[in-house]
């Protein structure tokens, strides 16, 4: 359980197995972390590294395959789909990598955000968050009006009506130019500023450089935290440790001494004589 | 500036009536679907009212040549005596009352000449025969456009000879001829006028276009009877009725009014039967007031065939019900499943919306309440079109009566409201478990998509397998009422196509594979065909192209069988009885007595011992009977065949008995058996022709069914043929040799004929021949459960045009899944070199593939059901049993029906190949 109040998820050796007719895939390998409140977290790393299932469980959208994960409070392992709906309808939002999947081709884009208000039980002006995502004048048109990054400006203004407490987005800058991906991020940025934990997956160098935190995932395993303290390579419970890329350079062998002394913990070649 | 939106509901609720619009084809889809079921839950009421109606229409005009006769609907009630006057008016306010016949016409007749008496009429000394005679509006009639004067109207020719006017008096009387003058009561009227009658006949000819019924009055001139007509109006008639002490004799003519729909008709029988009942309850105003007359009670008699007509309709339309119940079962149940298949393949294509909703945390209630809403429009279109397209079944297919539309508005109003509301609930239901399986997270679901497809499949194949062995253990004649009609070929088909898929995925990797240049189409298709893509569409696909190709093969089954049934009924066109006249006619004549296009049967019973139990035998020229026999529709071959073999064993052995020197050596009599036995061809036996001698056969054919058996005999029938049969000596049954004995057991004869009865009747009759009993193919054809046979099938028409449904949207959704899984890779592939045009090939190669498999799928399905037990007789009495089956007519139309599908397929293929690159990036396609 976690007992930090600034913490919105927290992930606890968290397994993730995807099971296939032939094959099994373990997509994470106990992760452990936790999203904190008022922070843009992104989660990086290259494709098929677990980005997408780590934000399906930050979201409630899945379970671990073994050790747990709190949203707010609540165990999605053990929690009930009515604590789930609930939790989704009201705290967590959720934006998926394609926009034109969150948005209903026969609402307007005011009924989109009209629609989104009216889950939360929000008191919010359709209008006012249309102009500031800079689609004013296209509140009464449909989805099939607009392009593929205006889409995008909705469905992640959609997720952050209301103030919720996780607002999680999957690639959100994916289709967008520069300008409009800065739109958003202000969206995303202006969530954490009210105190939302917001976490986003995306390979964009833009998004990174608006984050509060970074999260590096490389082969199902959280390998690099990177904040405003710098650089931080997590071991997880095992004791397992990922060099970062330009570290492992230095053991070619793939083969280290450990040495403990009072200075720290040291790895060195074994053929390194000091 | 914030405002709530809290009370007004919020915008998926208030703009779901519109979802659809934005998706016209999968609108177009379900208001089809849903109109189907609509069709399917309203055109079963209808179906019935015209097949009742159509039954009553056919029974009425059987008897429409004799307007009052005792097959007829109209109502013909007679009495003698005066009704006394306390009861009179109640009397005929009850006829009157009579709902759905006209006014009761009243004639009324004094006594006639009898032998004892006669009417007269007087004048001047000069007495002529006249009975008093009234008929309701006749006076009015003879009176012309003038004021009809009061008084008697007789024929000019009595009047003359009683030298008197209009205006002069008359006296009427009824003389005795024992006494004549002594005691008859006088009564002077003054005579009205004069008429002029038919001539040879006594009718007045003013009263012919009064459209009287022969009964009324013996007027025709070939009738031979006719005293003179003495006519007066029906008051003046009652009164001086009274004074002659004449007991009269009435009759009131209630005509059916108009076309009555069924439901009028049986409200009028009940009146009818209630009226009737009235005049013989005890205590009944009627019965008591009847009673009180003088100088006897009057008891009227009611001579109507109304409720006979009402029963048989109700016999026929119940057949009807019957043999349409598992038709109704299979529609109703396709288009459920049709709509089933629809809602969630759109829940399907839509899964994305449906995610949204489910990651916004939308309460099932809501998520019910969106897809109710969106449906509204579709129940809304879907509710006209089930109606025309329930009526269109109807109208086209079914009876030849009226639906009873109006009648059966509540009820049609209801079952569409239903099957509405089916739809509705439906598709909340949908929604509901679409939100449920998406709410399960990914990691609870312990069981793979490989795993519930094995427990579905599983479940699929058990089923199959529980009905197929029903279907085999159960009598033919228990099959059709029960579920089994509908249940067989839906199981078998299941279980086929998921043998057949299953067996595609198994064997895929394995096959050998033709060589294919890397980077060609069919590589293409090689590499990216998934089953995962074509085999839930195929399965659908194996199914609905069996329901088709055996709802083809039942629609020819069924009216092969009808045709069957009724030549094993008729036997011929038209079959005459003329019992024993043919007796003592040599063989070479009968074929100029019987006359062209017709043949004589000689039938007697047999016995064939050691069994006990009589049979029919039937003698018969085989050359003769294979032209004029009526074959049905699939008698003709193996009957036929039967008829040579037997001609051509009877001719030897008519002559092996000609050789032979004595009794002895005589060869046995060829014969053919029809029906149950447990003889097989070339066993020997021995036929008892009691008071003849003992016969010796030998079996030459064992049939079912053969024209004309079924009435004969429900047990076996022996057919012989002439030459065969009567070589030997046959003393005391020989139907050539006259006979004077009446001993039961001598040859009958039959005419069987090709022609018309009125040209059979008539050639007969020129040679001195009338026939007992005639029967026509037409009167046997118009049995309830043959007629019924042939307006079911009228009902398979909306269960083939649901899978041809089925077939088309299946075909349409796998080229659309096709298409939607390479729009995106064929944009890439196209930057790689590949042309639009070897894209599309290469996927025209998977539908085709997935057709193909469909197709053999469905041609074995179909295969079996043929070859299967026959789960679709509902007549098993009447032989030969019904059974499914393909014509070459019903296979060039399902096979027309798969290409047609392809190309269907490979339109949509075609067109959504064309979507431009920029729609495909957007995700807008």
């Amino acid at each position: 359980m976690a007992t930090d109040d600034r913490v919105a998820v927290a992930c606890r050796s968290v397994v993730r197995v995807y099971g296939r007719a032939t094959e099994e895939t373990q997509a994470l390998k106990g992760i452990d972390a936790e999203i904190h409140r008022g922070q843009l977290t992104v989660v990086t790393g290259p494709s098929g590294s677990g980005k997408s299932s780590l934000l399906s469980l930050v979201a409630a959208r899945d379970e671990p395959s073994a050790g747990w994960v709190e949203v707010l409070g609540v165990d999605v392992g053990g929690a009930s789909p009515r604590q789930l709906r609930s939790l989704r309808r009201t705290r967590v939002s959720w934006v998926p990598q394609r926009a034109s999947a969150a948005l209903f081709p026969h609402l307007t884009v005011l009924d989109h955000l009209s629609q989104a208000a009216s889950w939360r039980s929000a008191r919010v002006d359709p209008r006012e968050l249309v102009a500031r995502l800079g689609l004013t004048g296209c509140g009464d048109r449909r989805p099939a009006a607009h392009s593929g990054g205006e889409q995008q400006r909705v469905a992640v203004a959609m997720a952050a009506v209301g103030r919720p407490e996780v607002l999680v987005a999957d690639e959100p800058t994916a289709e967008l130019d520069a300008e409009h991906a800065e739109a958003v991020l202000m969206l995303l940025a202006d969530v954490a500023a009210r105190g939302g934990a917001v976490v986003v997956s995306s390979h964009d160098p833009r998004v990174v450089r608006h984050a509060d935190r970074v999260l590096h995932l490389r082969h199902g395993v959280l390998a690099e935290e990177r904040g405003s303290g710098g650089s931080v390579t997590f071991i997880d419970s095992s004791g397992r440790v990922q060099l970062p890329p330009e570290a492992l350079e230095a053991f070619p062998d793939q083969r280290a001494v450990v040495r403990i002394d009072d200075d720290g913990v040291h790895l060195t070649r074994p053929d390194d004589p000091s | 500036m914030s405002r709530g939106s809290g009370r007004r509901p919020h915008p998926l609720l208030r703009r779901a009536p519109i979802r659809l619009a934005y998706a016209p084809s999968w609108s177009l889809v379900l208001v089809g679907v849903s109109a189907l079921l609509v069709a399917a839950l309203v055109a079963p009421g209808w179906f019935l009212h015209a097949a009742e109606d159509a039954a009553l229409g056919a029974k009425r005009g059987a008897a429409d040549s004799n307007a009052f006769g005792t097959d007829s609907a109209n109502v013909r009630v007679t009495w003698t005596g005066r009704i006394p006057k306390d009861v009179e008016a109640d009397y005929h306010q009850a006829l009157r009352d009579l709902p759905g016949y006209a006014d009761p016409v009243t004639t009324g007749s004094g006594a006639g000449e009898t032998a004892f008496a006669r009417p007269l009429v007087s004048a001047h000394g000069r007495s002529v025969v006249a009975v008093l005679w009234t008929h309701d509006g006749a006076v009015d009639t003879l009176a012309g456009s003038g004021a009809a004067p009061p008084g008697l109207w007789l024929p000019r020719s009595l009047g003359e000879e009683l030298g008197v006017h209009a205006g002069d008096p008359v006296q009427l009387s009824i003389t005795a001829y024992s006494t004549p003058g002594l005691g008859d009561h006088v009564v002077s009227v003054p005579l009205a006028g004069l008429y002029d009658p038919v001539e040879g006949s006594t009718l007045p000819a003013a009263l012919q276009s009064l459209g009287l019924d022969p009964l009324a009055y013996p007027w025709r001139p070939d009738s031979g009877a006719g005293t003179a007509l003495a006519v007066t109006d029906a008051e003046s008639f009652r009164s001086w009725c009274r004074q002659l002490r004449d007991a009269p004799r009435y009759t009131a003519d209630l005509r059916l009014e108009g076309d009555p729909t069924p439901a009028r008709f049986a409200t009028a029988v009940a009146a009818v039967e209630r009226f009737e009942k009235r005049l013989y309850e005890p205590g009944d105003v009627l019965r008591t007031g009847l009673d009180t007359a003088k100088p006897e009670p009057i008891t009227p008699q009611v001579v109507t065939a109304a409720p006979a007509i009402l029963r048989g309709a109700r016999i026929a339309a119940d057949q009807s019900r019957v043999q349409v119940t598992p038709f109704v079962r299979a529609t109703v149940l396709l288009a459920v499943g049709l709509l089933l298949v629809a809602l969630v393949l759109l829940a399907s294509r839509r899964s994305l919306e449906h995610e949204s909703m489910t990651a916004s945390g939308m309460s099932l209630l809501q998520r019910g309440l969106v897809a109710t809403l969106e449906l509204v429009p579709v129940a809304v279109l879907a509710a006209p079109m089930g109606l025309l397209l329930a009526w269109a079944d109807v109208r086209f297919f079914g009876p030849p009566g009226r639906p009873g539309m109006a009648e059966s508005r509540v009820e049609a109003a209801l079952l569409t409201a239903g099957g509405l509301a089916v739809v509705l609930v439906a598709g909340a239901a949908v929604a509901v478990v679409t939100a449920l399986r998406q709410e399960r997270l990914p990691g609870r679901r312990h069981t793979s998509a490989l795993g519930r497809a094995s427990v579905w499949r599983a479940g699929v194949l058990v089923l199959g397998v529980v009905v197929a062995v029903a279907a085999v253990s159960s009598e033919p004649a228990g099959r059709a009422a029960g579920p089994l009609t509908l249940l067989f070929p839906l199981a078998t088909a299941g279980a086929v196509a998921v043998t057949a898929t299953w067996l595609w995925q198994l064997l895929r990797p394995r096959l050998p594979r033709w060589p294919c240049r890397p980077g060609s189409g069919a590589w293409l298709a090689r590499h990216r065909s998934s089953l995962a893509t074509l085999v839930p569409v195929t399965l659908a696909l194996v199914v609905g192209l069996s329901v088709l190709g055996y709802g083809l093969a039942v629609r020819r089954g069924v009216q092969d069988s009808v045709a069957d049934k009724t030549a094993g009924l008729a036997g011929a066109r038209t079959t005459v009885d003329l019992g024993q006249q043919l007796q003592g006619v040599a063989f070479r004549r009968l074929p100029d007595l019987a006359g062209p296009d017709s043949t004589v049967i000689h039938t007697r019973p047999a016995t064939l011992p050691p069994a006990f139990g009589s049979h029919p035998l039937w003698v018969v020229e085989p050359a003769e009977l294979d032209r004029v026999a009526d074959w049905g529709a699939t008698l003709g071959g193996e009957a036929r065949r039967a008829l040579h073999l037997l001609a051509v064993a009877s001719e030897r052995a008519k002559a092996d008995t000609l050789a032979s020197p004595d009794d002895a050596g005589l060869a046995p009599v060829p014969v053919i058996l029809v029906g149950p036995t447990d003889q097989d061809v070339g066993d020997l036996g021995t036929m008892a022709l009691a008071p003849g001698p003992l016969v010796p056969i030998t079996v030459v054919a064992v049939l079912d069914t053969f024209p004309g058996t079924t009435a004969a005999s429900p047990d076996v029938t022996v057919v012989a043929a002439r030459s065969g049969l009567f070589a030997r000596r046959l003393t005391g049954i020989d139907p050539r040799i006259k006979s004077e004995s009446t001993l039961a057991g001598e040859f009958s004869a039959q005419v069987w004929s090709g022609r018309s009865t009125h040209d059979l009747r008539a050639a007969l009759e020129g040679e001195g021949l009338v026939g007992e009993h005639e029967q026509t193919i037409q009167q046997v054809g118009s049995r309830p459960e043959l007629l019924a046979s042939g307006w079911a099938v009228g009902y398979l028409g909306p269960l083939e045009v649901g899978a041809a449904l089925l077939v088309v949207a299946a075909v349409v959704l796998l080229a659309r899944r096709l298409v939607e899984r390479d729009v995106v890779t064929d944009l890439l592939l196209q930057r790689m070199g590949w042309t639009r045009r070897e894209l599309a090939a290469s996927r025209a190669r998977e539908l085709v593939a997935a057709l193909v498999v469909a197709w053999l799928a469905a041609a074995l399905t179909i295969w079996l059901l043929v070859r299967a037990p026959t789960t679709i007789e509902t007549v098993p009495q009447l032989p030969p049993l019904t059974r499914p089956h393909l014509d070459t007519r019903e296979l060039v139309t399902w096979l027309g029906g798969v290409v047609g599908v392809l190309v269907a397929g490979l339109l949509v293929l075609a067109r959504g190949s064309r979507t431009p690159p920029e729609e495909v990036l957007r995700g807008n396609r």
